[in-house]
């Protein structure tokens, strides 16, 4: 379970990297310009903020899903619990 | 060959493989619950791709490019915050439902509720508000598809939108979900073709022949016009109203319930694993043609290289754009994807309107199934798309009436659902009590808000202020009901699967 929350939390960061790299790469410009995209700064961190900050959790989801989603217990649970044991 | 038999030639290739697969899905539905959960026997591919390609919709890939069209990245706040809704869902309904549909027999989103609540009340409740979102959602995706096909092949709208949902009827009614599954792939495989290619096109156009410099031109032609506010973060619908689309765009998407059910019908925890990034990936990508058509088509417009779409018909903005600015092929095959858009999600729609009269309206108020569910699920299909089809043919005529059916979507769904699904399938708490005034209280909200912001027209009695969506604010009324009642109403005796179910 710990290692997962330790994958949960890398994908976070680097979630965060994202986010502080937008408004760091928008510090080299002056206020009136766009981010080398094109898009206003805050946009940009609308755009790709929301967008890809779930990933994080869904890389929780896939690569922590047999440890910290459904645990080999809880299946064993359920399966005598389907069987009326 | 000209570019219009082109055109034509490449939808009427996916129109027939789209009756082909129904044909071959009639041979695998042998019962109810092939018709209504495939045999509860679908994988990764199946169950990620329907996932999606549902919730994109006509909505997506007309209405989407539309709002963005007219109040600029106001209209992101309810595509982006969409990736969270997948992963909300995965986590709080997506793994409940599988432990539930192993425990219990659940053919329907009303048989999880009457499961979990113990509750025929409850039952009852939800089918009423699933065939109430059902005519509304139909109706809405029935006109799209009459707008779209009359415009571009310059026929009757009656003629197109009755030709699209008799393609519909046909592979949804013989081959039920298993049908509407695997079309749900070819329609999802196209929407992603379509977008992605569409995305290239829309920036190129805007960046003059130069994809990467589209976002800046864009930028620069509304600063120019005085408009840069439609691409500021909170576009032209200011921070309230963005913030009411995120709260009900993450939210609501684990209310939804022809996306939900989808969760039912899983062979094995591994597509459960597995869907989840495929469906978010597939999704963002899906959204590409959602942020920048629109932007492209305005761009066109504001440096004068189009004319400007008439007030109220913001919705051609897609179709227009596609016409005028992608070579033949890739409008057929665009086009395509918006007819599988529609498509996908009317037959999810009838599959689950078809199991409000067959089996949750039958146990609800008569205590008993129909003897023959598959029979009689297939007569339903074609009656409820029958009088789906009639009842937004006539309410055309009627504007006001169609504004108000647009209400009983994805705000009404996630009120009622929300709540009384993503909360009450992992609290214990939860009593049934909490779960018939929550989806009361949200249905009734919706309609109230809408009915007081619409009449009189002179003067609408109530307006929400800043622009705040009817449908978040119902949602917030609904979530309330259910915890405050929940507290003040007796703790309901679980047995012991039921535990187990939300406990794991």
């Amino acid at each position: 379970m710990t290692q997962y929350r330790w994958i949960y939390g890398i994908c976070s960061l680097i979630s965060t990297g994202i986010l502080v790299s937008l408004i760091l790469a928008d510090a080299r410009f002056q206020g009136s310009d766009s981010l080398i995209m094109g898009m206003e700064p805050a946009t940009a961190i609308l755009v790709f903020g929301i967008t890809i900050w779930p990933f994080s959790f869904v890389g929780l989801w896939t690569f922590g899903f047999g440890k910290a989603i459904l645990p080999a217990h809880s299946v064993e649970e359920l399966r005598d619990a389907d069987q009326g044991n | 060959m000209d570019d219009r038999t082109l055109i034509l030639l490449i939808i009427g290739a996916y129109l027939l493989v789209c009756l082909g697969i129904g044909a071959w899905a009639a041979g695998r539905t042998k019962s109810s619950g092939d018709f209504f959960i495939a045999g509860k026997g679908i994988g990764t591919i199946l169950v990620g791709f329907a996932a999606f390609s549902t919730t994109m919709s006509g909505f997506g890939f007309i209405g989407g490019p539309g709002l963005v069209y007219k109040f600029g990245t106001s209209s992101f706040w309810i595509c982006c915050p969409s990736i969270i809704g997948f992963a909300l869902t995965a986590l709080l309904v997506a793994k409940r439902f599988k432990l539930f549909s192993d425990l219990f027999e659940i053919f329907t989103l009303p048989d999880a509720v009457a499961v979990r609540y113990q509750s025929e009340l409850c039952r009852f409740l939800t089918a009423l508000v699933i065939l109430l979102g059902v005519i509304a959602y139909l109706g809405t995706n029935i006109l799209a598809f009459g707008t779209v096909a009359s415009t571009f092949f310059n026929i009757d709208f009656t003629v197109a939108a009755v030709g699209g949902m008799a393609v519909v009827i046909l592979y949804a009614v013989f081959g039920g979900i298993i049908a509407g599954l695997y079309t749900d792939v070819v329609q999802g495989f196209i929407m992603l073709f379509a977008s992605v290619a569409l995305f290239w096109i829309a920036l190129s156009t805007a960046g003059e022949g130069d994809f990467f410099a589209g976002p800046a031109n864009l930028t620069a032609a509304y600063r120019a016009a005085d408009m840069g506010e439609a691409v500021g973060p909170w576009g032209v619908l200011g921070p309230m109203a963005c913030l009411g689309f995120f709260f009900l765009f993450a939210l609501g998407g684990s209310g939804q319930p022809h996306v939900i059910t989808k969760y039912l019908m899983l062979k094995s925890n591994r597509p459960l694993r597995w869907s989840l990034p495929l469906i978010t990936i597939a999704y963002a990508l899906c959204i590409l043609l959602w942020v920048t058509v629109g932007f492209a088509m305005k761009y066109l417009v504001l440096t004068g290289q189009a004319p400007a779409l008439e007030t109220g018909s913001e919705d051609h903005a897609a179709p227009v754009f596609l016409l005028n600015h992608a070579p033949a092929w890739l409008a057929g095959i665009v086009f395509s994807g918006l007819f599988a858009a529609i498509m996908s999600t009317a037959d999810s729609f009838l599959n689950i309107g078809a199991a409000v009269f067959v089996r949750d309206m039958p146990r609800a108020i008569l205590k008993r199934t129909l003897v023959n569910e598959l029979r009689g699920a297939r007569i339903a299909t074609v009656v409820l798309a029958v009088s789906a089809t009639a009842f937004a043919l006539w309410a055309k005529e009627h504007g006001d009436l169609i504004a108000i059916l647009g209400t009983f979507g994805w705000g009404l769904f996630a009120a009622a659902f929300v709540p009384v699904v993503s909360i009450g399938f992992n609290w214990k708490r939860a009593t049934w009590q909490a779960a018939a005034s929550s989806v009361v209280v949200g249905l009734v909200a919706n309609l109230g808000l809408d009915l007081l912001s619409k009449y009189p027209q002179e003067a609408p009695l109530y307006k929400i202020p800043g622009s705040v969506s009817i449908g978040a604010v119902a949602l917030l009324a609904s979530l309330v009901t259910f915890i405050v009642v929940s507290f003040v109403t007796p703790a309901q005796k679980l047995d012991r699967k039921l535990e187990i179910a939300i406990d794991n």
